[in-house]
């Protein structure tokens, strides 16, 4: 019974022809979804980082450099490095 | 007044804030507890260095209170950025955000962070222990050119020296080196000679015996010449009498007495070596430490530790 009400209904739906504006609708909705980012400019910042592997990779690898830094400077402590 | 907002934290802030400051990523995934343990563990090198320094002198005693504590600190650094990704990684449903969680926080954490491992390396390092690296063979066979070695700055006061023991003291000539590592022979009010290559003190000779070459084979890079187990004041050590074409042995009789507040110093390599010989005793003022450990041996890690020869 449920797959006979499913069928209808599918066939219902292939009756219908998409109207004309479809294409205008959908890019109305993308740019909705683009003004929805967040104000904030740091999330805004976050958000666009996500999308990007290089900036995450970046921003890692700068972190680590910078953590390092007292490392860095226990090594030279030991003697193990000089600068 | 904490924000019940239900906020997902990303792995990759939780790793960057980690490698930035070991703890930081925890705070950001609202661990508080373990965040802030792992963001003072630094302190473990400082606290090891003082135990160190106040215990009796061993090989154990600098890897379980030197080594070790600067090895865990970057073991910690290392497992706290794994751990924070991972909670992070898990915690997909997202945290309910506390007062610290704002990025002035965890700006503030890292800056403080920046400073306060380097600040404590600074204390330890003016007050408690400093390295030297040896750049001369003068101090041969104890201490070889290109040893590693720990010198404690934290001395009891007033300081009094004792006959054999091995510091670093200020060059008290304007040209030369900054620092010399020596070893005290004689203190105040004692009578120094020396002639023929052996030591006078108030008249005694010091005591020595000849070390087998078998034995010194164990001993890594080891001087050309005569090398003699000397004993002073109940002490025993190396000393070697090595020449070379440019420095010939020091053949100049010395005899002198040591002034109050003074130390008569001598190099272990005697004939390639500066010392009391040729700048005369030196003022304790001028001392900077003992020196405790050679904690990286050159050539042989057989000397790693003790200062001690490994001789029967």
């Amino acid at each position: 019974m449920t797959d006979e009400l499913y069928r209808e209904w599918l066939e219902a739906r292939r009756r219908i022809s998409p109207p004309e504006t479809l294409a205008d609708q959908i890019m109305q909705a993308a740019e909705r979804q683009g003004a929805e980012l967040p104000v904030d400019w740091r999330r805004r910042l976050v958000c666009r980082m996500e999308n990007s592997p290089a900036a995450r990779w970046a921003f890692c690898g700068s972190a680590l450099a910078v953590g390092c830094l007292p490392f860095l400077f226990l090594a030279h402590f030991a003697k193990l490095v000089s600068f | 007044m904490a924000d019940e907002t239900l906020a997902r934290r990303v792995p990759w802030i939780a790793l960057a804030l980690s490698f930035f400051s070991a703890g930081v990523g925890h705070i950001y995934c609202g661990r508080m507890s373990k965040g802030l343990v792992l963001y003072f563990a630094w302190i473990l090198v400082p606290l090891g260095m003082i135990a160190a320094a106040v215990l009796p002198r061993s090989s154990w005693t600098l890897t379980m209170f030197i080594l070790l504590p600067a090895l865990t600190v970057v073991g910690i650094y290392v497992y706290a950025a794994f751990d924070a990704w991972q909670i992070a990684s898990r915690d997909r449903s997202g945290i309910a955000l506390r007062d610290y969680n704002r990025v002035s926080v965890y700006v503030l954490l890292i800056a403080i962070h920046m400073v306060y491992p380097m600040g404590l390396m600074a204390g330890v390092r003016g007050l408690v222990y400093e390295a030297f690296v040896i750049p001369t063979a003068s101090m041969s066979p104890t201490i070889q050119r290109g040893d590693r070695i720990l010198v404690r700055k934290l001395l009891a006061r007033p300081y009094r020296p004792r006959r054999g023991e091995l510091v670093v003291f200020r060059n008290p000539e304007p040209k030369g080196a900054e620092v010399f590592v020596k070893r005290v022979v004689a203190v105040a009010g004692d009578r120094v000679e020396l002639r023929d290559d052996q030591v006078w003190i108030n008249g005694e000779q010091l005591e020595r015996s000849p070390v087998p070459t078998e034995l010194r084979q164990h001993l890594g890079r080891q001087p050309a010449g005569n090398v003699w187990q000397e004993i002073n004041d109940g002490g025993r050590y190396l000393v070697a009498y090595e020449t070379d074409d440019e420095r010939p042995a020091h053949a100049e009789a010395v005899a002198t007495t040591v002034p109050e507040h003074h130390v008569y110093m001598l190099g272990d390599n005697r004939n390639l070596s500066k010392d009391s010989r040729h700048f005369g005793p030196i003022h304790l003022r001028d001392i900077i430490g003992n020196v405790d450990y050679n904690y990286w041996p050159a050539g042989t890690w057989s000397r790693f530790g003790m200062l001690q020869p490994p001789l029967p």
